[in-house]
């Protein structure tokens, strides 16, 4: 059951409003971010803002007052917001924060009020609850109460779970009223400040561009720089001294691979670098410099990489432009592309 | 401007699929929950001045056709049904395009959910599942609305 608040007074419904109207301000990083993975997913029906009976008021401020379910917009009393999410999707955490409760006793599928759910604990006072889960056997909870989450950590996955019609995911935003003496729901869509919608999720990427988009010439033996950029897509601000969503560069197809590749300058065999910024907004571009050493036998390699932020997640390969670097071990020497800036006739 | 024009092609599709009007198909009232081959052409009780449902529409199984309200023209079709509103929604998710409509978008939600179809014509159509009295599901047919 998705209405918690199924008969709101009028001055409940007033306050809901005023809660609703700091509309306007800019979008804030590192503030709350698509509770998914899936930048595509849409909207079914937002928040409706007027929670009297047949009384809509939807996240655009447009009324309806006609009590039937408007696609995209709002359906009657809806205190949260409803995006169309396939059995089993992954679900986010929305931002940093604590889980304070977890139900995760029905099935799948299984009708019964909210169904399976994780409502989380944020340090600017607000809460975020995310309904209708999968059971616990296909991974609908995959957080414990008291356990601490970053933004864009898996909380659970999608199902269907007490009162529903499809898969989808119920998330919804809650602030301490003093007034009511309660968390009362507010619209993250109305407010704007928050990046929930139009929103981002918290990690993504898009390639700009690098050091030699080309194959990349090594002497066996020796150590080349290599470097590549990527747009900051995401509603997180990317950090260097983050210890927990600290973005890296890291080998991909298999994940976390030891390298053949790897050179001194790396943190680890699977870690080629990590950011070379202080910090990345978002829409800022960020650059990641990491040395290829050519330790194997000649020949022509590719290696993969993906960018992660560390006890997070992986960020989607695919819209990073499955980034790759081809490279060629050879005993000759390098060849590389400051060697044909400067000179007409490579040297080399 | 577009909604006479939407209009008009419910009404032509009226004159096309009215002979389709009343029947209802065997498989249809005998089947077991969501088969999605057991596609029928049904249509409304007392629909007076209203477009007839697409031809071809998807019948769920079990549903029961109830009258429709006076005061809703774009409704066309109304059936209570005791299948889980997931069921439903996600028998028309399938049904739809084996009965050869398009699915435009869904909308899967906590109290209702709507799936946007179209028909061969180019019109659009909205299936709305949401709850009926009774722990039952109501389902409507009715031409598209924002």
């Amino acid at each position: 059951m998705t209405m918690r608040m199924r008969r709101g007074s009028g001055s409940l419904a007033l306050l809901l409003v005023l809660l609703g109207g700091v509309a306007g301000s800019a979008l804030a990083a590192d503030d709350y971010t698509l509770p998914f993975y899936d930048p595509g997913v849409t909207l079914s029906f937002g928040v409706d803002r007027d929670r009297t009976l047949n009384r809509q008021l939807d996240w655009t401020g447009q009324a309806w007052n006609d009590g039937v379910p408007h696609a995209g917009r709002v359906y009657d009393q809806h205190t949260g917001t409803d995006y169309p999410m396939a059995l089993r999707s992954e679900v986010a955490a929305a931002k940093d924060g604590t889980v304070i409760d977890v139900e995760g006793g029905y099935g799948t599928t299984q009708f019964g009020s909210f169904g399976n759910f994780v409502l989380l604990q944020h340090a600017d006072g607000r809460r975020t609850l995310y309904y209708h889960l999968a059971s616990a056997a296909d991974g609908g909870i995959a957080v414990v109460i008291g356990q601490t989450v970053a933004a864009g950590q898996l909380v659970g996955r999608s199902g269907c779970s007490g009162t529903c019609y499809g898969a989808h995911l119920h998330f919804e935003m809650l602030a301490w009223s003093a007034a009511a003496r309660a968390y009362l729901s507010v619209d993250p869509l109305a407010e704007r400040r928050w990046t929930t919608w139009p929103g981002r999720i918290a990690y993504d990427a898009a390639y700009v561009r690098e050091s030699n988009p080309g194959t990349e010439v090594i002497q066996q033996g020796h150590t080349i720089t290599h470097w590549v950029e990527f747009r900051n897509a995401g509603g997180r601000t990317w950090r260097v001294s983050a210890t927990v969503g600290r973005v890296a560069l890291a080998t991909w197809s298999p994940a976390s691979h030891a390298s053949p590749f790897a050179a001194s300058d790396w943190p680890s065999t699977s870690i080629a670098t990590y950011l070379d910024n202080a910090s990345v907004a978002p829409d800022g571009v960020g650059r990641f410099t990491f040395g290829l050493r050519g330790s194997t036998a000649l020949g022509i390699y590719r290696e993969t990489f993906n960018l992660a932020a560390i006890s997070v997640r992986w960020f989607d390969h695919g819209r990073l432009g499955g980034f790759y670097v081809p490279i060629q071990v050879t005993s000759l020497p390098s060849c590389g592309p400051a060697a044909l800036t400067h000179a007409l006739i490579p040297v080399c | 401007m577009k909604r006479p024009v939407v209009l008009l092609l419910a009404l032509m599709s009226t004159v096309v699929s009215a002979c389709d009007a009343g029947r209802e198909s065997a498989s249809a009232a005998t089947s077991g929950p969501s088969p999605p081959a057991s596609v029928a052409v049904s249509a409304p009780a007392s629909a007076g001045e209203r477009a007839p449902l697409p031809s071809g529409f998807p019948a769920l199984p079990g549903a029961v056709p109830l009258p429709l309200p006076g005061d809703d023209p774009g409704l066309v079709a109304l059936w209570s049904s005791d299948l889980l509103g997931s069921a439903a929604y996600d028998f028309y998710l399938r049904a739809l395009p084996t009965a050869g409509y398009r699915i435009v978008a869904a909308y899967p939600g906590g109290a209702a959910a709507v799936i946007r179809f179209s028909v061969p014509d180019g019109t659009i159509w909205q299936v709305v599942i949401r709850a009926g009295p009774d722990e039952t599901v109501a389902i409507d047919v009715r031409i598209d609305r924002p």
